[in-house]
């Protein structure tokens, strides 16, 4: 037991990003991200067992945590009743936002126009930017290769028109 | 930038990666403590409603056969049972599946795959809320004396005049091929709109988990808004994207209102069920008291959906989606407060035949003949066609003319909420 912990937190460590970013996309208010990341994190650690060692731990990672955002936000998780503070968990989210908060104008509306998609389109496109390329992103959906790429060509198509829009009526971010 | 050119920003997203997994800190020895503290317990704790309705539809399964066994030669109470019955086993079924579902699902699955399980489930609820709702006014009575009875022992199906159980049970038969087709209407519709599709998700009963989430931020400004102290909602306005304190205070005097209302006509309800019960075999009462039996329902089912909806509502989406979703709400209650208008003719009509029958002492109706009763009912109706054909011609000149002044049902003030939400800036 003591060996698959720590099998599993050297796997998890380089990769904490993931669910932050994961958290970000699914997420509207920012106090939710706490109870959704701790959610991943026992979701991962329950599902490592099954971990396939032919697939990267990221690619693992992405699959269960984007799997445990969806349905939570469904309401159809399997709820933490006792989560503690983010905080407790060594995470400083505050300091995760600055470094987003910094970014460019465009990947902020970026970000504000992934929120509007739908859970599987929002899935597509967040494994697309981490670049993941289309023959992975199918079987971690789900989806064939070809629907993916047509999936993936309209979000494109719909995140410029929806960006043209907001800049004709001023939304701002 | 001049256009999103999602291929040029992954660069720019994955430089972002970058500086977040350097700057982003993970505690392991915090998490492997949670870990192993969770793992000891080795439960899977699932939404507590799930749990309760699954053990008490149990114990109702239980004591709804115990009565039937009871009363297994009387065929009435044994139809009604059974009817209720099967109500309740599906329900039963449809929470175990879900429980089921939710104690084996697999996350490290295709996404597809998962959220496919999780969408069946949503269908089997849907279709679940479906049939309770187009059977509720034909089960309605019988379910009444089944608990009467097993309760209390007391025969409502025989103490009663028969007309009280045919007409509800007759008019409950008629409402469910209408009722179909009004849900087929409706979702060729609005099938493919957002507000649809999270009324429907409300419905299907998934918005529990995030209910409770809600909860708890209303929690934090209702304890600022009990004292109706503005700065301290001010101060809790950075996690509502600016949201305006005085658009919390208003939703909060508009939910009051709307409960205030609900109660009323919750009450009305269950006296003019009464009501209908002990004059069930005097055709002109019967007939009287569901007419205002219907419209007090036509007040109450908007109320509470308006209220449940903006209980729900999250103030911290977009303003222009956060106006949409107010104006929509807004216009269902115009809706339902103008087809009280154009029916008011007759509902007037049947209070004023409740009320003779219910004031003692005045019995004038009682010595009308059915003649005098049809006089009275034909222009009433005709009046009603005419206020009809007057909102189809102009919904928005009917609109003006019927404007509630002080309404209940609160459309007028759904349109004030809406103004308080900040408009978009031009430019």
């Amino acid at each position: 037991m003591r060996n698959d912990h720590d099998a599993f937190l050297s796997a998890l460590g380089p990769h904490k990003a993931v669910l932050y970013k994961i958290a970000n996309a699914y997420c509207r208010r920012r106090e939710d991200r706490g109870d959704l990341i701790q959610e991943m994190v026992m979701e991962l650690w329950r599902a490592y067992p099954r971990f396939d060692r032919r697939c990267a731990f990221s690619t693992f990672m992405h699959t269960v945590a984007v799997n445990v955002a969806i349905s939570h936000f469904r309401g159809e998780a399997r709820r933490i009743r006792d989560t503690v503070p983010i905080e407790e968990f060594g995470m400083d989210l505050a300091a995760a936002d600055r470094v987003f908060d910094a970014e460019g104008e465009d990947l902020r509306a970026l970000h504000q126009l992934i929120g509007r998609l739908d859970d599987i389109d929002r899935a597509l496109v967040l494994l697309y930017l981490e670049g993941y390329a289309q023959e992975e992103i199918a079987p971690m959906v789900g989806l064939s290769v070809t629907n993916v790429a047509t999936r993936i060509a309209r979000i494109k198509q719909r995140l410029q028109r929806d960006y043209a829009a907001d800049a004709a009526h001023g939304v701002d971010a | 930038m001049s256009g999103l050119d999602l291929d040029a920003l992954r660069a720019q997203w994955q430089d972002a990666s970058t500086a977040l997994d350097a700057g982003l800190d993970l505690d392991i020895a915090a998490v492997n403590a949670e870990l192993q503290r969770r793992s000891a317990r080795a439960r899977r704790r699932h939404a507590r409603w799930l749990l309760l309705s699954i053990v008490f539809g149990t114990a109702l399964l239980l004591a709804l056969g115990a009565f039937l066994w009871n009363e297994r030669f009387d065929p009435l109470y044994l139809m009604s049972g059974a009817a209720l019955g099967t109500l309740l086993l599906a329900e039963w079924i449809v929470n175990v599946r879900q429980w089921r579902a939710l104690s084996t699902i697999d996350y490290t699955r295709p996404v597809a795959e998962v959220q496919s399980v999780l969408t069946r489930l949503r269908a089997a609820r849907l279709r679940l809320a479906k049939w309770v709702t187009l059977t509720a006014v034909t089960l309605w009575w019988p379910g009444v004396a089944v608990v009467v009875k097993a309760a209390f022992g007391v025969d409502l199906l025989r103490g009663l005049h028969w007309s009280v159980f045919a007409t509800s049970i007759g008019l409950g038969l008629l409402l469910v091929p209408l009722g179909l087709w009004v849900m087929r209407v409706v979702t060729r519709r609005f099938g493919d709109r957002p507000g649809y599709q999270r009324w429907l998700d409300e419905v299907a009963g998934s918005s529990f988990g995030r209910m409770r989430q809600d909860m708890e931020v209303r929690e934090r400004f209702e304890q600022a808004a009990a004292s109706d102290d503005v700065n301290s909602l001010r101060g809790l306005e950075a996690a509502a994207r600016e949201i305006p304190a005085e658009l919390y205070l208003a939703r909060r005097v508009l939910l009051r209102r709307l409960l205030v209302a609900s109660f009323l006509y919750a009450f009305g309800v269950l006296m003019l069920g009464a009501f209908n019960a002990v004059h069930g075999g005097i055709a002109w009462a019967l007939a009287a008291g569901l007419t205002v039996h219907f419209a007090l329902l036509a007040q109450l089912v908007p109320a509470i959906a308006v209220r449940a909806s903006l209980l729900r509502m999250d103030f911290s989406h977009p303003h222009a989606e956060l106006r949409e979703r107010i104006t929509t709400l807004a216009r269902w209650q115009r809706l339902a407060v103008q087809a009280t208008a154009m029916l008011s003719p007759v509902i007037a009509l049947a209070l004023v035949v409740v009320t003779a029958y219910v004031l003692p002492g005045v019995d004038a109706l009682t010595r009308f003949s059915p003649g005098v009763g049809l006089a009275l009912l034909a222009p009433a109706s005709l009046m009603s066609v005419w206020l009809a054909a007057r909102w189809w011609q102009s919904p928005e000149q009917f609109a003006a003319a019927w404007r509630a002044p002080r309404s209940l049902t609160a459309s007028r003030r759904l349109d004030d909420l809406r103004d308080q939400v900040p408009r978009p800036r031009s430019g």
